[in-house]
């Protein structure tokens, strides 16, 4: 009969306006990411402003998008004096995370980063060889593991 | 359906490179066409064609399959100073737009196409941007 | 009379029909991205079309080349945006056999289950789409509820929802949260089926598009061979090809499934296929899930990696078709030649052999059918 299909979907359709809503009450409600979600690049620090980075620029040679500029200490190289990011061209690809042999870049899951200011996109993770407060604060100043030592050497 | 690679080439003036991953036939371009003609008629069909540019050369690569798992490479070697090679758009009507896109990246010309226009990139861009000669902007301030 | 009014008269003497050029898009909103289509329209009947494309061309096989084989998979995910998983495994396959990179057991069953899941939202979208296409707004509401649904999972283990750079040479990123493994495991096998049943009675049976997609734009076989389509397209026609049959890769020869393929070759048919489609993929997720091995999930591969020299082209069953890798090594870290060849590039061309002769409101039934990416086709 002609008409069938249509009285089924109608019914699909009613079914589902009385049946619970499938919505993120945003701006009311926050949602909770999984903590991988790749959202915000930050690093690890400790209280005192120490960043467990040591500047070895595996993060800045192996990003696709040229993303990372760090400033090593000119007396001590394995120091950053400055670790800048430019999150305007960034792709969240985590490339530089994963490829990090201190685990001391790690993403938060804090999205609510939008601004009317290109400028703003770029920050400091290092600045004046202290941790900026972007930076995660973590108790230890030792990675949790030992630095996974992969083969293979750096971009050229 | 197997094809006798060697017979083939053998008969187009070519001859099969089995250096590869995968058996290729690499022909002259006089026969380009009569080879894909050949192969279409024992009921080959095309998957892709691209080119790759050597520098002094620029070989024009079609991928084929004989069956269903069984794929089969065809080249042809043209120079740089005269890129024109016979279009396969007679033989497989779906080459159309592949010939317009590799015409589009590397400036080689089709004869026998019916609308070898450019395809990705504008009307009016200068240049191929897929040969080696075309350099990027990073890559023009570093020179 | 009227005919003696001074410039109606005239209007009706000197009246010449003739066929308009019509420009659809880059910018309508049925055109799923920046597609732009030339008709040549005799009153509502499509003479002639040519599509445009090149809007969104990013140049992506020139930026592969200045690349590391590893920072090229970014790229790759950005192909086609809504099926990355299968993107980035035809990828990989294309680099380990070159490199002869070997993978573990482990890794190619997880390879499966997401390949497969992203082909459940894959072709949830075009479902949507499909309806938006014809005029109704609903499908595309309802499509999104498991779309998102199976995102969340992509985000928990991969950590993005579109864009997961999840895929390695030799194997994959990590393992997956047994626990979230488990999560999806109930979902596919209880509410994911009942969407596809929702979705079934929203729209299959539906007396209106019934009408609007039976018989429209027909294909045969030798046409699709000779048009170059591919995919669930080609299957819709009566074919049986169907790579991951054909040249079995990662774990299709230990499942349990079969293609779906349908005989009519129109516009309902190719409908009909992918919502099958969509159910066996469903299917087989579940056996990778239940089947999986434990073990290893990556072989250690040189970060940078240089491979041999030589070149190699992988055919692969994206969502959309044959998705083909060809890869010309110079033995450097960074690929010499880097070529896609794009399924739903060559499903668009077939375009203006399927809507030559059709109304121009049947041409959206027809571009729905197709299910193109632009950023595939453009590149």
């Amino acid at each position: 009969m002609f008409g069938q299909g249509l009285l089924k979907g109608l019914s699909v359709t009613g079914r589902r306006m009385l049946g619970k809503t499938e919505c993120d009450m945003y701006p009311y409600r926050k949602r909770v990411l999984p903590p991988k979600s790749r959202i915000f690049l930050s690093m690890r620090a400790t209280p005192d402003g120490k960043a467990l980075c040591n500047a070895c620029l595996t993060c800045q040679q192996g990003c696709p998008d040229n993303v990372i500029r760090i400033e090593q200490d000119p007396e001590d190289r394995k120091r950053a004096v400055s670790f800048r990011v430019n999150s305007g061209r960034c792709t969240f690809c985590g490339i530089c995370e994963e490829n990090c042999p201190r685990h001391a870049l790690t993403f938060t899951q804090d999205f609510e980063r939008a601004t009317f200011d290109k400028g703003t996109l770029t920050y400091a993770l290092i600045a004046d060889g202290t941790a900026t407060g972007a930076c995660v604060i973590v108790e230890r100043t030792e990675p949790e593991h030992p630095a996974s030592a992969e083969g293979g050497e750096d971009v050229g | 359906m197997t094809v006798d690679l060697e017979a083939v080439a053998a008969a187009h003036s070519g001859r099969v490179d089995r250096e590869g991953l995968d058996p290729a036939i690499v022909v002259p371009r006089e026969t380009w066409r009569q080879l894909a003609q050949a192969l279409s008629e024992a009921g080959v069909w095309f998957s892709d064609l691209t080119c790759v540019d050597r520098g002094e050369t620029v070989e024009v690569v079609a991928q084929v399959c004989a069956s269903a798992s069984e794929q089969i490479t065809l080249k042809t070697v043209l120079p740089n100073r005269d890129l024109t090679v016979d279009s396969l758009w007679p033989v497989w009507p779906g080459m159309d737009w592949l010939e317009r896109e590799a015409y589009d990246m590397f400036g080689v010309s089709f004869v026998g196409h019916p609308d070898l226009t450019r395809i990705l990139m504008f009307d009016g861009f200068e240049g191929y941007p897929l040969r080696k000669s075309f350099l990027l902007e990073t890559e023009e301030k570093a020179s | 009379m009227i005919e003696d009014h001074p410039r109606v008269g005239r209007l009706q003497k000197d009246a010449v029909t003739e066929s308009i050029v019509l420009n659809m898009g880059p910018q309508h909103p049925s055109m799923h991205g920046v597609f732009h289509m030339q008709l040549e329209l005799s009153g509502e009947t499509i003479l002639a079309a040519r599509p445009v494309i090149g809007y969104l061309h990013r140049g992506i096989e020139k930026l592969a080349e200045h690349r590391t084989y590893a920072q090229c998979m970014v790229l790759v995910d950005r192909l086609d945006y809504i099926s990355q998983y299968c993107n980035e495994w035809a990828y990989c396959r294309a680099i380990e056999r070159l490199a002869r990179i070997e993978v573990p057991e482990r890794a190619e069953w997880l390879r499966t289950m997401y390949a497969e899941l992203v082909r459940v939202t894959s072709h949830l979208m075009w479902f949507g789409s499909v309806g938006l296409d014809l005029g109704g707004w609903t499908p595309v509401i309802y499509a999104f509820i498991p779309r998102e649904r199976i995102f969340d999972f992509f985000e928990a283990t991969t950590g993005s929802r579109l864009m997961p750079n999840y895929l390695r040479f030799g194997g994959v990123k990590e393992d997956v949260d047994p626990a979230e493994m488990e999560a999806l495991h109930a979902y596919l096998a209880k509410d994911l089926i009942d969407a596809l049943d929702e979705f079934d009675g929203l729209v299959t049976g539906n007396e209106i598009f019934l009408s609007r997609q039976r018989g429209l734009a027909p294909m045969t076989v030798d046409q699709a061979h000779a048009w170059g389509v591919t995919g669930p397209m080609l299957r819709a026609c009566g074919s049986t090809r169907d790579l991951r049959i054909d040249t079995p890769y990662g774990v299709y020869d230990r499942l349990d499934w079969e293609s779906c393929t349908d005989t009519r070759g129109d516009a309902l048919a190719r409908y009909s296929v992918r919502m099958r489609e969509m159910r066996e993929s469903a299917k087989m997720a579940l056996q990778c899930i239940e089947r999986m091995p434990a073990g290893e999930v990556r072989t250690k591969v040189a970060r940078v990696l240089r491979p041999p020299e030589g070149e190699v082209y992988v055919r692969h069953e994206s969502t959309r078709g044959e998705l083909g890798f060809h890869i010309v090594s110079d033995g450097s870290p960074k690929p010499y030649r880097f070529r896609v060849r794009s399924p739903a590039f060559m499903n668009v061309s077939s375009l203006p052999h399927l809507c030559a002769g059709a109304k121009i409101s049947e041409f959206f039934a027809i571009f729905g059918g197709i299910d193109n990416v632009m950023a595939e086709i453009d590149r």
